[in-house]
């Protein structure tokens, strides 16, 4: 764990020139930036308003021996699916990296569904003639519920006068949090229990609810819920009852799921990741390449090549993880992206060629 | 041509591919599993891959490719590390099915294209050459004696994993992949 770079020591400085990697151009990446325009001011004015509707925190003196820990805003324009503006969206996160083992958080593990899992419950719908649907939790990670006492200083412009001095204490998650997704999935996972459903013992984001021969079957990716089953009636409940402990958007059908595109009908239902292939081929500049009808030379040997000229580690590893991504619904290239993942450590000419 | 490229020519050529799960009328839902394994196929550390896929309905629904952590000494020891793995999986899949109300009422077919795979799977006799691989051994052999799985012999060219394991010709490799549900969306 000592090897692990937590940045807690990065200046200021430091840290906004690091940020500037992930946000996209014209986007403010600094409070001094944002505040100056007026969409933005709102944007920062609807997250708080969120965050305080949900008594996430109190004003409070910060205890001896304790340690507060930094908050940050981040800005991001929202594009919708046509590359039109959507909505500017201001997030409030803690500086989770400054967070310390034992005292400010203690377990971190949140189980994420498979995608075996997810393939299975899909397969078995169309020959029952049922419909798959999706769900959209709000701001899911705002529900999650503190186990440990944790404080966090007061995000910028919207210090208490007369009371600057003061730090706030979480009594639910925050973004950027260690254990923030943890705290969300017990609070679903226990509303869930709650409500009747069966946690799968073998896939822990399975629940099913039986209820007179009727099946009601729910598949949770963090803040992504799927769901089908037999009956109308149950999934008309189902959704009244989250939305009222849940703000939450109802997408209709499954049509769009973590980058796979989705259609059904009654002759059956069929996946794939068009767009997310244009997008990595785009990505890699070989949106107009040649292309061939299969992954592989018939008859080729992979080796490890010592001599070899070697290629840029960085970008070959975004290719394997992209194409790693894409093995979701095509199998077909499964066993070539295993093939040159064996060789992320030192990879060539003879495995890259670009 | 270099590898990574080349699959990324091929994902190009093939961008209009995803996976159907088409209404079988006559379904019995019930889940097939092919495993397989490559001998000594890494060139360097001369260690076999396992391979298998599950389909239910004619549907792909999982799939693996993954070298096996042992060095294997017969094509038998590697085909039998790779159905070990394939049971494993398909213990596990058949409880979540049973969840989806989905329950497999008989055993889980794993078709394997080695017969001395599957007498090893079947009879307890200890042969010198595989002594050293009792604990997968004993395994898969209590999960066929609990008819929990049940290994079945598939010619090579019927082996849908074969498109995980060899570099395929042309029309083997595409023969193979519609088989596995991969295809363009159906019009309509």
């Amino acid at each position: 764990m000592e090897d692990y770079v937590t940045g807690a020591g990065l200046s200021e400085k430091e840290e906004t020139q690091n940020m500037v990697f992930y946000t996209a151009a014209g986007d403010p990446h600094t409070y001094e930036e944002a505040e100056k325009n007026q969409k933005w001011r709102e944007a920062m004015d609807n997250e708080i308003a969120a965050i305080e509707r949900n008594a996430t925190w109190e004003l409070t003196v910060l205890p001896n021996n304790s340690r507060k820990i930094g908050v940050k805003w981040i800005y991001k324009t929202k594009l919708n699916e046509k590359g039109e503006v959507d909505k500017y969206k201001a997030r409030l996160i803690a500086k989770g990296y400054a967070q310390q083992h034992g005292i400010d958080y203690t377990e971190v593990f949140a189980p994420v569904a498979r995608w075996d899992t997810i393939r299975m419950v899909l397969v078995i719908t169309p020959q029952r003639k049922w419909k798959v649907y999706q769900l959209d939790v709000k701001n899911a990670f705002l529900h999650g519920e503190l186990n440990e006492d944790v404080y966090v200083e007061q995000p910028l412009g919207y210090e208490k006068k007369r009371e600057e001095h003061k730090v706030l204490k979480l009594k639910k998650a925050l973004y950027g949090l260690k254990q923030t997704p943890r705290a969300w999935f017990s609070r679903i996972e226990s509303y869930f229990l709650k409500e009747g459903f069966v946690r799968c013992p073998s896939e822990h984001t399975l629940f099913v609810k039986n209820q007179e021969k009727k099946i009601l079957i729910v598949c949770i990716y963090v803040d992504d819920l799927v769901f089908t089953g037999s009956d109308e009636r149950m999934f008309a409940e189902f959704k009244a009852s989250m939305k009222q402990e849940f703000d939450m958007t109802d997408l209709g059908k499954m049509k769009f799921f973590l980058g796979v595109e989705i259609v059904q009908n009654d002759e059956g239902i069929y996946l794939s990741q068009r767009k997310y292939t244009l997008e990595i081929l785009e990505r890699f500049g070989l949106e107009n390449a040649n292309s061939v009808r299969n992954p592989m030379v018939p008859g080729m040997k992979l080796m490890k090549n010592e001599d070899g000229e070697q290629v840029d580690m960085t970008r070959y590893k975004q290719m394997v993880g992209s194409l790693m991504y894409l093995s979701v619904t095509r199998p077909d290239i499964m066993f070539v992206v295993g093939l040159i993942s064996r060789y992320i450590e030192k990879p060539t000419n003879l495995h890259a060629g670009y | 041509m270099q590898a990574i490229k080349r699959i990324l020519r091929y994902v190009r050529g093939s961008v209009n591919l995803g996976i159907y799960y088409k209404r079988e009328v006559a379904s019995n839902e019930r889940l097939m599993a092919y495993s397989d394994s490559d001998y000594a196929e890494d060139q360097d550390d001369r260690r076999s891959t396992s391979k298998y896929v599950f389909m239910l309905s004619k549907g792909a629904v999982a799939w693996s490719s993954k070298k096996q952590p042992v060095v294997s000494l017969s094509t038998t020891e590697a085909e039998f590390i790779s159905a070990a793995h394939c049971a494993c999986q398909a213990v596990w899949m058949r409880r979540v099915l049973e969840m989806l109300d989905c329950k497999q009422g008989t055993h889980t077919i794993i078709h394997c294209d080695n017969m001395s795979t599957i007498k090893l799977a079947k009879n307890l006799v200890m042969h010198g050459r595989s002594k050293h691989i009792d604990v997968k051994f004993h395994f898969l052999r209590e999960l066929c004696k609990e008819e929990v799985i049940e290994l079945k012999h598939c010619n090579t060219q019927d082996q849908i994993t074969n498109i995980m394991t060899k570099a395929l010709k042309m029309d083997a490799f595409e023969k193979l992949r519609s088989s596995l549900s991969i295809c363009e969306m159906p019009s309509k």
